[in-house]
């Protein structure tokens, strides 16, 4: 579990997604509370040592900000370069999902209605609330003083 | 329809791929993507606890989760061979611990079987 005191040591992963992963992996299988424990530690551990490796290649690079590369970079060269094939269409997937937001946002600027048209409708529609209102105030009073 | 990548100042990336921005969101909502198991945020914090550490890109803590995500699998079964071994059906902390002591890139988690 976390700790509530904002001790940057005792982060961990949460308990809770450990074990659904390790349910996913390895479903009709029992597992010690000891164990998942552990997990979540190595976890966290695996967590640290790629980013902290990422980070020695992003400093050697003149870079200010880890990038996706620095991450695969810190894989290989840590001997997990097993894992780089399936973390690239992580990337992938990120690009195709922000490439859709850009059209997708780009879409509705272009329904053709122009700001100004948009404005005058909303006018409209105030004006046409007022005068209803008008109309329904000596009703509203008969509520009120009956 | 408009070409994406208007050249409006928010749309334009860096050429070293620095993300300046637009904001890159997490596969989530589309059908068939990648559903991060980890919590991004928490991800992140751990990445941001080494002192280190100054800037991590959101795209970098998004294959860094997957990338844990792929090691506790990995941890997960290489145990569950060794619990198999000795003919059990519930996965013990000793398991982890050989699964650990097997594999030479687990090395580093040695200070962690305490």
């Amino acid at each position: 579990m976390a700790s509530s005191s904002g001790n940057d040591d005792d982060l961990t992963i949460p308990r809770a997604a450990i074990n659904k992963m390790i349910k996913e992996t390895l479903p009709n299988v029992r597992v010690a509370n000891d164990a998942r424990e552990l997990v979540v530690n190595c976890c966290t551990e695996f967590i640290h040592l790629i980013s902290s490796e990422a980070n020695e290649i992003c400093n050697k690079s003149e870079k200010k900000t880890i990038s996706p590369e620095h991450v695969i970079q810190a894989l290989e060269s840590l001997g997990f370069g097993s894992y780089i094939s399936e973390v690239k269409e992580v990337l992938q997937e990120c690009k195709t999902v922000a490439l859709k937001r850009r059209k997708a946002s780009s879409r509705l600027e272009n329904l053709g209605i122009p700001e100004e048209e948009l404005l005058r409708q909303q006018q409209e529609l105030f004006a046409k609330v007022k005068k209803k209102n008008k109309r329904n105030l000596p009703n509203l009073s008969l509520l009120f003083y009956p | 329809m408009a070409a994406a990548g208007s050249g409006t100042p928010l749309e334009e990336e860096g050429p070293s791929g620095e993300a300046a921005a637009p904001q890159p969101q997490a596969p989530t909502s589309a059908p068939g993507a990648r559903l991060s198991r980890l919590p991004l945020a928490r991800v992140k914090a751990l990445v941001k606890a080494d002192p280190d550490v100054t800037l991590a890109g959101q795209e970098a803590i998004f294959i860094l989760a997957r990338a844990a995500e792929l090691f506790v699998e990995t941890i997960a079964k290489d145990a569950y061979c060794c619990a198999q071994q000795g003919k059990r059906k519930t996965l013990q902390r000793r398991d982890l611990d050989n699964a650990i002591e097997a594999v030479d890139e687990f090395a580093f988690l040695e200070g962690t079987l305490d």
